[in-house]
């Protein structure tokens, strides 16, 4: 189903990013099984399907299929559209498979459906509530046409909702075959006890971590509308085997689009958990059994109709910062360092080359440097909390779209100091050929924070260079309005994750390794790891570093 | 020229099969020699010597062909142990390499590290040069900064370089600048260039094949070289081939100048292999099942070919250049069996070959396939390889009680019978992902077996597929030698060559072509291969517009028919609809590369008719609990030397070799056929 679409779709958010996920669900919309490359999406197709099936009751049936991207009903966030396939053998539904992408565009006053000055959804996006595309099997023109008459790039986003249609039809087939073989009542009967033993192994994993009570905050301080700072509040108990999250005092839910529709909280909260246990537990209902949230109504993590929520998926790594502070005092190995906060460029723009309009989010810059943890430096300028998507190749992000790609490298000091450090964040520099250019950005400005002694990553950065030789530098939040000239040059640093543990305490070859590689300045390894590298020859002062360390370490311990 | 050898070099073993002028033949298996692997060739061309009567000298210089299935470059990059490389790039990107898109492969896992770059940060280099997206030079190559790289190169030991522009493949011009002055600064190192090993697009796919090439290349040069300077000293005055990745052989010179091409040059054996056995009787779909101690190698063979893929990430590593579609899962003899939860997990950690399975005496505790397989009476008790392989019965009971049985509550058979049942529904689902991925039907599949315990759950597995027909072939130990001999002489060409289909130049993709099949004609006559003995595969990379991902279809010889977009079209929409369930027949088509294949032919061999009939009869029985049976069975017992051609054997049944046995379930039949190869296959009902 996975390489269906990303082979076959044609926007570079699938084809290339992998921004989208599918997941198989038991009859009653509980989650059985999900493909694992994309965070997020995992957790967040189950919750529509649910609401696809309350919608529907019993009218539902063999060859049909639903769609659905409603907030208030569990999806993520408006632009990621599910659609949903029940699965029968004879007149009983056994399973539904579903699959839910990105759409480059679903309405709404700005190209890209992102708009940071929404304060409500009908500023957003097209809502799409569980509704009906094929019915017993035939395609309704009329629905099918209402969506796609609202949206700004049809010829992408309609050939890649039939990739998704396909991708379920695929794996619809071979569920029956399976359902058919051994029978509903066995098939049944196996779903339940894959959920009995992934429970067991859920609550042996809980077993594991100290008992007690922590409570961990983060914050964000801009929400596209005004400055000021927002908080998710976390309570974490860990009673025996079972485990309870608690976001009671988080704040209340933001006049503006920063709002995590509690599909996306909740998808987040668990994708976070899943990196603090045996990563190879199996992910469905059984997990979700001893483990309790509470997500308060009105808040920035289940906000109420008619919130605006584009940006709750961003949420989700202020939200993980939470749940690794609170982790930190109950499992300190296993947790990391902050990863780098994603911030995110839309481009809608028309193509003179081709003579088409196009829809991009640059992907190769969606990237920072993560976290440490005990054992692992970060990885450099790797995946980000919740948005681990694919890097468009270079060349095809010259082809595909009027860019000129200049520079995409890391970027030396930018990586936090620590036993463990942060993995670095890259500088990312091309130039845009297109015309009628709409560039949207959003996302937080930090890069990710170290824990037990170990310092911060840089932050992440945006600006424009115009041709004219002026230059622009947007909010983290903003639907940039200045008219941009065709060879505006854009230019983003992505910030560096955090380090772990004293950075006295990294052993001096490491230093010296990332001093060669260019990772570190000889100015920085001296001022943060006490090492003494000669600048011209970068060799090692072996006597004079061990001397630097006793000298900094001793008013430390005194 | 009186003599031809097949040599594969595995982790383990290095095996032979010397086929004579008369078409008979011998086999030999010896222990691979890690610091050289020449020394164990040539202990195998020794042996061989002996039985021929003849000392080495005299039997080498018979011998016409070598062909060689090598892991020279294989262990270079999952030991890291390459070459000293230095990277040339765009200035501006001297990261992707590390970067490898972004892509991170376990998202949850926190302690997951990251694959070490082949070259590191330091020795990636920035050049000043660029070319546009449409091959248009912006600026030309400043000599200046590959001078200063070179410098440093050289300074620290640099072997080899690669050399990875953006943009190359639409223009090699800078690429080639590049080069001339890296091979005027830097004295014999190995140099790849980007738009020579593969001018195609895709800068990361391009860059990572590059450097693994350059990385590899004086490794494959200098094994090469030793071996055949120790053949030619002997007397050796034959061709030496050497097996690629795409299935096909090429000359030891072709070899060492795309090294990156023979990463799989085993499990490249073990397809062709199996396209053999499949093809004799008469399949045209196969799969391979080749399951050893640790893994399981499943190929897959379509239109009686081995099927191919052009990108494959080896060791986490990129390589963008044709190998036989091959998966390899955790699952064999050695696969560990735990519980977990409250559900059976087999694999995909294995007990390896230290301590291994319990029963093997060595100190394994936790229970294995291996000690399932033996507590259900599938393997001798008196042990393995004729008894020189002692195994205690009672140590598998003892892991299998205490690890099993126990926490779930069951007997010790009950326990084994279940890990029995998971391991082969674990290998089915990985015979099936495999097939369905690529769309595929497994019921129009042979299976076609090998390795040490293959044969003792295929039938099974091949019930759970709903494949009706097990390939079991009478030297399954010599399994991927024999593919290596199979193997015609095969080069792969690639040309990115963008066009609309319907705006497309038939001349200029016909120009195209004929310089692809030039340089294939000049590779193949550089082996010696006659033109009647050369072939040449047309075909073209096709995708819908603003789709990214080519779909490869074949096409007929440019020179001899016209070239028709809208034939072309159809066949693509139709290859489109078979893969992924749909196409657009009003979408635009776009033309991304063309492809050729040149194939030589080398001397066809297959082992010759057996002449013996016999009449099987038990050599033993014992207690066995067959599949899905929870009493003994006292089952009868085969010896396979005493089944020859014609015999024909009802399950339930054991056929027992020196180094495996094969179960035939019940409702399941065995027939020899002309060549001592077995068949399984359902029997046909009784009404």
């Amino acid at each position: 189903m996975v390489v269906g679409i990303q082979r076959t779709a044609r926007s570079p958010l699938k084809n290339q990013a992998y921004d989208f996920g599918v997941v198989i669900m038991d009859p009653q919309g509980g989650l059985l099984e999900a493909d694992e490359f994309r965070a997020l999406f995992p957790f967040a197709l189950h919750p529509g399907c649910r609401d696809v099936i309350a919608a529907f009751g019993d009218d539902i049936n063999p060859g049909d299929v639903f769609m659905h991207n409603d907030v208030f009903g569990g999806n993520l966030q408006p632009n990621d559209t599910g659609v949903y396939v029940p699965i029968f053998v004879g007149e009983e539904l056994v399973a539904w498979t579903g699959a839910k992408g990105h759409m480059a565009d679903l309405g709404g006053p700005i190209p890209s459906s992102c708009n940071p000055e929404a304060t409500n959804y009908f500023q957003e996006s097209l809502r799409i509530p569980a509704i009906k595309i094929f019915d017993r099997g035939r395609l309704r023109r009329d629905v099918w046409n209402l969506i796609f008459a609202n949206v700004r790039l049809p010829d992408i986003d309609g050939p890649d909702m039939m990739t998704m249609i396909g991708a379920c039809r695929l794996g619809e087939r071979r569920i029956t075959a399976l359902a058919e073989t051994m029978g509903v009542a066995r098939f049944r009967d196996l779903i339940a006890a894959l959920y009995d033993s992934t429970e067991v192994m859920m609550r042996a994993e809980i077993a594991q971590l100290a008992d007690g009570n922590y409570t961990a905050a983060s914050h964000f301080y801009f929400d596209g509308v005004r400055d000021g700072k927002q908080s998710i509040h976390l309570r974490l108990t860990i009673d025996g085997e079972n485990m309870e999250l608690d976001y009671t005092g988080t704040s209340s839910q933001s006049g503006s689009y920063c709002n995590a529709p509690l599909g996306s909280a909740i998808a987040g909260t668990m994708t976070f958990l899943s990196m603090l246990i045996d990563p190879l537990l199996p992910h469905n209902e059984g997990m979700f059994r001893p483990v309790r949230l509470v997500i308060p109504e009105g808040t920035l993590l289940n906000p109420r109709s008619p919130a605006a929520t584009y940006y709750g998926n961003f949420m989700s790594a202020i939200n993980a910062e939470a749940i690794m502070l609170a982790f930190s005092q109950a499992a300190p190995k296993r947790v990391t360092a902050g990863w780098t906060r994603p911030m995110s460029l839309q481009i809608t723009a028309f193509d003179p080359r081709r003579q088409r309009w196009y829809g991009d989010i640059d992907f190769i810059a969606l990237k920072g440097g993560s976290g440490a943890t005990d054992g692992l430096d970060g990885w450099n300028n790797g995946p980000i909390f919740g948005v681990s998507t694919l890097t468009n190749d270079y060349e095809f992000f010259e082809l595909q779209d009027p860019h000129v790609l200049l520079q995409h490298e890391f970027k030396c000091d930018s990586s936090g100091s620590g036993r463990w450090r942060g993995g670095n964040g890259a500088i990312t520099r091309w130039r845009f050929e297109g015309e009628s250019v709409t560039l949207v950005l959003q996302g937080e400005p930090e890069g990710g924070f170290g824990v037990f002694g170990g310092l911060p990553g840089t932050d992440n950065s945006f600006a424009l260079y115009f041709p004219d030789g002026s230059s622009y530098r947007p909010k983290p939040k903003e639907v940039i309005r200045i008219p941009i000239p065709t060879g505006t040059i854009v230019e983003r640093h992505s910030g560096g994750g955090g380090g772990f543990g004293d950075p006295l305490d990294r052993p001096l070859d490491k230093v010296c390794d990332d001093v060669r590689n260019g990772l570190i300045s000889p100015q920085k390894a001296k001022r943060d790891y006490a090492v003494v590298v000669d600048p011209d020859t970068l060799a090692v002062d072996l006597d004079g570093s061990r001397d630097l360390r006793t000298e900094r370490m001793t008013p430390r311990s005194g | 020229m009186k003599y031809r050898v097949g040599i594969d070099v595995g982790g383990t073993f290095t095996d032979f099969l010397l086929v004579r002028g008369n078409g008979s033949f011998s086999t030999y298996k010896t222990f691979t020699t890690p610091q050289n692997q020449s020394d164990g060739i040539m202990e195998g061309l020794r042996w061989f010597a002996k039985g021929e009567a003849s000392d080495l000298r005299e039997f080498l210089s018979e011998i016409g062909l070598i062909l060689h299935g090598t892991t020279a470059t294989t262990n270079s990059v999952l030991t890291g142990s390459g070459a000293r490389t230095g990277l040339l790039t765009t200035q501006g990107f001297r990261d992707a390499l590390e970067m490898r898109r972004g892509v991170k492969e376990r998202i949850y896992d926190n302690k997951y590290p990251a694959p070490p770059p082949l070259v590191p940060r330091y020795r990636r280099l920035p050049v000043t040069e660029r070319v546009a997206y449409d091959g248009a030079v912006v600026e030309k190559v400043d000599d200046a900064s590959v001078r200063t790289a070179c410098e440093l190169f050289r300074s620290d030991g640099v072997t080899a370089v690669a050399i990875c522009f953006l943009n190359g493949y639409a223009n090699g011009a800078n690429e080639a600048a590049c080069k001339a002055l890296v091979e005027a600064q830097m004295d014999g190192a190995y140099i790849t260039a980007s738009h020579e090993l593969l001018p195609r697009v895709g800068f990361y796919d391009r860059l990572s094949t590059t450097v693994l090439n350059s990385y590899t290349g004086p490794v494959l040069a200098r094994y090469l070289s030793s071996l055949s300077s120790q053949l030619g000293v002997n007397g050796f005055r034959g061709a030496l081939l050497i097996m690629q990745s795409s299935g096909g052989v090429v000359s030891a010179e072709a070899a060492i100048r795309v090294p990156a091409a023979a990463v799989s040059s085993g499990p490249a054996g073990g397809a062709i292999a199996g396209e053999r056995y499949a093809g004799v009787h008469g399949f045209k779909k196969a799969v391979t099942f080749d399951m050893g101690g640790t893994s399981l190698d499943v190929a897959r063979i379509v239109d009686g070919r081995a099927a191919t893929v052009q990108v494959v990430d080896f060791n986490r590593y990129r390589v963008a250049l044709p190998m036989v579609d091959v998966v390899s899962i955790g699952a064999g003899g050695g696969s560990l069996a735990q519980v977990v939860g409250r559900l059976l997990r087999v694999g995909p950690e294995s007990a390896g070959s230290e301590p291994g399975p319990a029963c093997y005496g060595r100190g394994g505790k936790i229970p294995t396939v291996t000690d399932a397989d033996l507590l259900l009476g599938y393997i001798n008790p008196a042990g393995l390889l004729g008894g020189r392989l002692p195994l205690d019965v009672a140590a598998a009971r003892t892991a299998l009680q205490r690890h099993i049985a126990e926490p779930l509550g069951v007997s010790e058979e009950e326990a084994a019978a279940a890990v029995f049942d998971v391991i082969n529904v674990n290998m089915a689902t990985a015979v099936k992902d495999l097939l369905n991925e690529r769309g595929d039907d497994p019921g129009e599949f042979a299976l076609v077996v090998a390795g040490g315990a293959g044969p003792l759950h295929a039938v099974p597995v091949a019930a759970e597929l709903g494949i009706g027909t097990v390939i079991i072939p009478h030297d399954a130990s010599i399994f991927t030698a024999a593919g290596v001999i199979f193997s015609d002489l095969r080069h792969d060409f690639v040309q990115t060559y963008f066009s609309m289909l319907d705006q497309l130049d038939a001349n200029g993709l016909r120009g195209i072509f004929a310089e692809l099949a030039t340089r294939g004609r000049q590779a193949l006559a550089a082996e010696g291969i006659a033109a009647a003995d050369q072939r040449f595969e047309y075909s073209l990379d096709l995708r819908y517009e603003r789709q990214i991902y080519e779909i490869q279809v074949p096409m007929g010889d440019p020179d001899n028919a016209s070239i028709s977009a809208q034939e072309i079209a159809q066949r693509f929409h139709r290859l489109h609809n078979d893969s992924y369930g749909y196409d657009l027949p009003d979408a635009r088509i776009e033309l991304i590369n063309a492809r050729l294949v040149a194939v030589g032919r080398t001397p066809a061999f297959w082992f010759p008719q057996q002449d013996e009939r016999r009449t099987p009869t038990a050599s033993a029985s014992r207690a066995v609990f067959l599949p899905a049976s929870t009493r003994p069975q006292q089952t009868d017992i085969f010896d396979s030397e005493a089944l020859g051609r014609g015999a024909r054997l009802c399950g339930p049944a054991l056929v027992e070799g020196p180094a495996t046995s094969v179960l035939i379930p019940e409702r399941w039949q065995l027939t020899v056929d002309d060549y001592g190869n077995y068949l399984v296959r359902p029997m046909p009902s009784s009404d």
